[in-house]
């Protein structure tokens, strides 16, 4: 009787261990929630078509401990993120406006290729209300670059847009942030894909600070959908 | 008084060896074996046509490029100057696992005649014939390399023009190009003139990653650092996936975008649409100057 009981315990307890670890796999590898553009009436292209508009609000902190979303402590508390989610979704054959408040400063990319502009409906950004179709190399502090295509069976798909930093003497605002500097820019959603994005400025830890938050999504990195 | 005499004439030899070609023969007339040597030569030339479909679909479908043709070529070759011995395995494994295995009980094999494994005639054709397949390959590998290289470094140029120089990038997870000779335009995507020789430096900027144009055969380490060379003249109009073949990271399986190749006119539109300048001289130009 004695054995059975332990025989049973055994396999009990393993089955605990092996849940367990799935669970916690599971939970470490969980996408962050998805942010779903909103409708925001319709908009023409440059080329006179008229097109359902959408907006995606979002921003930039240089340290996961602080931001609406930060969290004060944790191995990550240092790494900078795209904030409120990495994980975005907008409709397809639409424009779609994204709306990025920047509250890091420069880190300057290694390719001089990310301090332009690509893929927007006109080949510009906005910056703080001025037009640009590139930033200074040593001015950008991140990228936003969503590309390639994980099958044949989607359309390409590539934009990539360089944010300007904070300058390092920007005054504090009330709530402790620097005022940040406000990108906008505008792209043309083709037919449903599922497409990946992430910064293409080394700001990360590690080897040629391609590591840390560049490999993880919830922070430099993250998946986009184009649904129907 | 002779020998013969005294002791008579001598016994008939029991258990000297028989003249190795008997032996041999004796067996390769063990029931089993002609059963085995059926199933070897089904084997075998049922590899062939496996041989024209595993080089068919390298690639995801045809050659982009004399290159990429020639590594089919090869791997067609290889896999068919493989067959027989491929064929003789396979041919063994099935008859256990099919006629052997059907045996049951204490039954032993009949092993009357007798066995190879230090037959002079069979251990001298199985070297033989092995070694020339091996050197066979080994002959046509040093060629094909040859063959290869020359196209690699633009041997195929019908229309003589000088080579297209791509700077390549690699990068955490986008490849990027830039051409070095029209301005340094530069593109997500890569474009290219149809019948005119490129080549490619590339490096990277973060971890190691591989350049692939699956159909055109390029296929070429990319290294922080360094600066790696490859080259390719493709000769089919159309778009044909690139790749990285490196695990590089988290989004490795979408670092992915497209070679655009291009007639020569529209290559040239590309490239002042790009607001590059347009101009190209011929390989004796550009070997002159």
């Amino acid at each position: 009787m004695k054995r059975l009981l332990a025989a049973v315990l055994s396999v009990l307890i393993g089955a605990g261990i092996v849940a367990g670890t799935a669970l916690w796999a599971s939970s470490a590898g969980a996408e962050p929630p998805t942010l779903v553009a909103r409708f925001d009436g319709e908009k023409q292209t440059p080329d006179g078509r008229t097109l359902p508009h959408h907006l995606l609000d979002m921003a930039v902190y240089p340290s996961a401990a602080v931001g609406p979303d930060g969290q004060a402590d944790g191995p990550d508390a240092n790494w900078p993120f795209f904030s409120p989610s990495t994980s975005l979704q907008v409709p397809a054959n639409s424009l779609v406006t994204i709306r990025l408040k920047m509250y890091d400063g420069g880190t300057e990319p290694y390719n001089e290729f990310f301090g332009k502009v690509h893929g927007t409906v006109d080949g510009t950004i906005s910056i703080d209300g001025d037009v640009h179709t590139a930033v200074k190399l040593a001015n950008v502090a991140h990228t936003f670059t969503i590309h390639q295509y994980p099958e044949a069976n989607q359309p390409n798909f590539f934009v990539s847009v360089p944010f300007k930093g904070v300058p390092a003497k920007a005054p504090n605002l009330e709530n402790g942030y620097p005022k940040p500097v406000v990108t906008e820019f505008t792209f043309e959603t083709g037919d449903p894909g599922s497409y990946i994005w992430n910064c293409e400025v080394p700001c990360g830890d590690r080897y040629m600070w391609f590591g840390g938050p560049m490999q993880e999504r919830g922070f430099m990195a993250g998946t986009f959908e184009v649904v129907g | 008084m002779s020998l013969d005499t005294e002791l008579g004439p001598p016994e008939p030899p029991t258990n000297r060896p028989l003249p190795p070609g008997d032996r041999l023969g004796r067996f390769l007339s063990r029931p089993y074996m002609k059963r085995i040597i059926i199933i070897w030569i089904i084997a075998t030339l049922a590899w062939i046509p496996v041989a024209f479909w595993l080089a068919d679909s390298m690639g995801g479908g045809p050659s982009a490029s004399k290159l990429m043709h020639e590594l089919k070529v090869t791997v067609f070759v290889f896999t068919v100057v493989s067959a027989p011995l491929m064929g003789f395995v396979l041919a063994v494994i099935l008859y256990s696992w099919l006629g052997w295995g059907r045996v049951s009980g204490d039954a032993v094999p009949d092993l009357k005649n007798p066995a190879i494994r230090t037959n002079p005639i069979a251990i001298t054709a199985w070297t033989i014939v092995v070694s020339v397949l091996a050197f066979f390959l080994v002959a046509w590998g040093i060629i094909e390399y040859t063959v290869v290289q020359n196209y690699a470094q633009g041997s195929d140029n019908p229309n003589n023009a000088a080579p297209l120089r791509v700077e390549v990038t690699g990068q955490q997870w986008v490849w990027t190009f830039s051409y070095p000779d029209h301005d340094n335009v530069s593109s997500e995507y890569l474009y290219l003139e149809h019948n005119r020789p490129v080549t490619f430096s590339m490096t990277s900027k973060d971890v190691i990653h591989n350049f692939w144009i699956v159909p055109m055969g390029v296929k070429m380490d990319v290294n922080p650092g360094e600066v790696t060379f490859a080259g390719v003249t493709p000769d089919v109009l159309g778009s044909f996936p690139i790749r990285c073949a490196e695990l590089c990271g988290m989004h490795h399986s979408f670092m992915q975008t497209d070679a655009v190749v291009l007639s020569k006119e529209d290559f040239t539109s590309w490239l002042a649409s790009q607001g590059a300048d347009t101009s190209t001289k011929t390989a004796s130009q550009a070997s002159a100057s």
